[in-house]
């Protein structure tokens, strides 16, 4: 790889590392070690692509597209992975605070929809690019993204008020 | 435990947010997956004599490793550095660093050739007094796609109105620089020209770039960094009427710039109406520096259309139209009239939501606003002192503009109307 791409490659490393390994870690929590060893993957892969990286859109969301990828490999590789009370006890036992609990009842919701609803609801919500923009992207209609969107915001509430009332009774059996 | 319930989409953006920013890299990652990225021991344990290429190779590499070190004494150094003047700063460290995001985003934006940009205007009555119990605010929103040239030329498209089932925007609104302007309206098949266009109404859709260009000062509040648009953005909040001008209604803008370019991504413009209804103007989508197709601000009227340009107003008429709607103005309040060009623009288009200019005024006032308004978009030089000039005040310019001969036109406090010369309105003007 010519120097001015190592250097330039360097820049972006140092830039966004820091939202990638946030990005992988929130959808692996509360796996950290998988986050860190999937984090790696990611850059590594980024590096291999970066002399044929296109540059047309913006480098985080292209990062964050490698690291969906990447992401959902691993969640496939772990088909069956910690139910909420675990994950409740693991976010206990590494001390985490009420924002954590948060993010970890997000992630398992967001491991319940299917991949393209992640991949829109991030896209709009995490991204933050419109729904004319993902239309173009995708060769549809602003309509059908926004309804396709709709869908996903239901699913997502759905998935994260059943386990956070799971949650709740595993509380309470704990308390007795 | 406290949690979102996403029932709308300002929770599922902070949800996302919080969720990645509650992971932070532990201690030494970074540096590990570094050097195993970035490691050539290929490279380096290549034996001598080395080929030409090799040599090129190894230079970059221990150019790169000189660099690096150089960086990691700059940034002990640094570290000192900025420790000591982070005490001397810490009394307004936010301010300083918004200081320099905010000019230097201005600087940026004095250098763009040319933007694309769309535009939502969302305008919500008031939340507890105009609606019933159980309801949601009732909004309306339209939105727009903006285009415009350092040279000053400019095209608005609207986009999703109601009626109009496209194809491609139905108002399309086209205003080359220096140049007689055309408005085509594709459901109704018209057009009409419009006269050069000089400076934006304050409801107008237009983007104004030129304020933001021109900004110079302190954000209000940092609001920290975030993802927009895939772009890393670093928002700030700022009184509006520090980006607009003194005479613009009360609100506050939200200005998220691009951290790598310094250039705006999403600016939000929440401006407070009367009887606490709220516009909200969010403009999103900006591209920068586009070559845009010049037939994109030809104002040829397309074929078919019925020309609807209406023939300038006679001044005896555009007089009385004024005096009518700001007579009607001064009779609602007690002899005072609107403050500023903006609050008459108000009292035009969101006159529904206030109470004082309602009833009252809008029926006979809405063709001497728009007479208003065309002044103040088309006329050279126009001067309005709503703020200062009453009704009592029968000598005092309370508007002005230039007529075509280089008179001026003048309507005092008491709505007394005259031509005056322009030694004359400056005479006038020094009272």
């Amino acid at each position: 790889m010519p120097e001015g791409n190592v250097e330039s490659f360097q820049s972006v490393f140092d830039r966004y590392f820091g939202e990638v390994y946030g990005y992988v870690a929130y959808r692996l929590a509360p796996d950290r070690d998988a986050a860190q060893d999937v984090t790696q993957e990611v850059f590594l892969a980024a590096w291999q692509r970066w002399d044929t990286y296109r540059r047309d859109g913006p480098v985080l969301s292209w990062l964050r597209g490698i690291a969906r990828r990447k992401v959902a490999d691993q969640l496939r590789e772990k088909v069956n992975g910690p139910c909420s009370a675990e994950l409740t006890g693991l976010a206990a036992a590494t001390g985490s605070g009420e924002a954590q609990e948060r993010a970890l009842l997000l992630a398992q919701a967001m491991r319940l929809l299917p991949a393209e609803c992640v991949e829109l609801l991030e896209e709009k919500y995490l991204e933050g690019f419109s729904v004319r923009q993902m239309a173009e992207k995708r060769a549809r209609t602003e309509k059908a993204i926004e309804s396709a969107l709709s869908r996903a915001r239901d699913l997502l509430r759905t998935a994260f008020q059943r386990l956070q009332a799971k949650e709740e009774i595993g509380n309470g059996c704990a308390r007795l | 435990m406290a949690a979102p319930d996403f029932e709308n989409e300002r929770q599922i953006e902070a949800a996302l947010a919080e969720a990645v920013r509650a992971h932070a890299p532990p201690v030494g990652l970074q540096e590990r997956i570094r050097e195993r990225l970035f490691a050539r021991p290929q490279v380096a344990a290549c034996p001598d004599p080395q080929p030409i290429a090799v040599l090129a190779e190894r230079r970059g590499i221990v150019g790169q490793i000189t660099r690096n070190r150089r960086f990691q004494v700059l940034a002990g150094a640094t570290v000192g550095a900025a420790v000591v003047l982070g005490v001397l700063l810490l009394w307004d460290g936010n301010a300083v660093q918004s200081v320099s995001a905010m000019e230097k985003m201005a600087e940026n934006i004095r250098k763009v050739r040319s933007a694309r940009w769309g535009r939502t205007v969302q305008l919500l009555n008031p939340p507890a007094k105009a609606t019933k119990p159980g309801q949601p605010p009732a909004e309306r929103q339209m939105s727009f796609t903006g285009y415009w040239l350092a040279s000053g030329s400019r095209r608005t498209e609207s986009d999703n109105l109601p009626k109009w089932k496209g194809p491609g925007p139905q108002f399309i609104s086209i205003s080359p620089a220096g140049k007689l302007g055309i408005n085509i309206d594709h459901r109704r098949k018209t057009f009409f020209h419009s006269p050069p266009f000089l400076r934006p109404c304050p409801t107008s859709a237009d983007w104004r770039w030129e304020v933001l260009g021109k900004f110079s000062g302190k954000a209000d509040r940092d609001l920290g960094v975030k993802t927009v648009e895939g772009k890393k953005v670093h928002g700030f909040q700022i009184d509006r009427k520090k980006i607009h001008g003194p005479e613009v209604m009360p609100g506050t803008m939200e200005i998220w710039i691009d951290t790598e370019s310094n250039l705006p991504v999403l600016v939000r413009d929440d401006e407070e109406l009367p009887n606490d209804a709220v516009c909200t103007v969010v403009t999103t989508d900006i591209q920068y520096n586009i070559d845009f197709d010049p037939k994109l601000f030809d104002t040829t009227p397309p074929q078919g259309y019925t020309d609807e340009t209406k023939k300038p107003t006679p001044l005896d008429e555009q007089v009385g139209e004024i005096r009518k709607a700001l007579e009607a103005c001064s009779a609602a309040t007690d002899g005072t009239y609107p403050g500023t060009i903006d609050e008459l623009s108000v009292a035009e288009v969101f006159g529904k939501w206030s109470k004082r200019m309602t009833k009252a005024i809008r029926p006979q006032s809405d063709k001497g606003f728009n007479e208003i308004a065309a002044i103040w978009e088309y006329n050279p030089d126009p001067m309005y002192n709503g703020k200062t000039v009453r009704a009592k005040d029968k000598d005092k310019v309370l508007l002005r503009w230039k007529l075509d001969d280089g008179r001026y036109e003048v309507i005092f406090g008491d709505l007394r109307a005259e031509t005056v010369t322009a030694e004359r309105l400056h005479g006038l003007e020094g009272k």
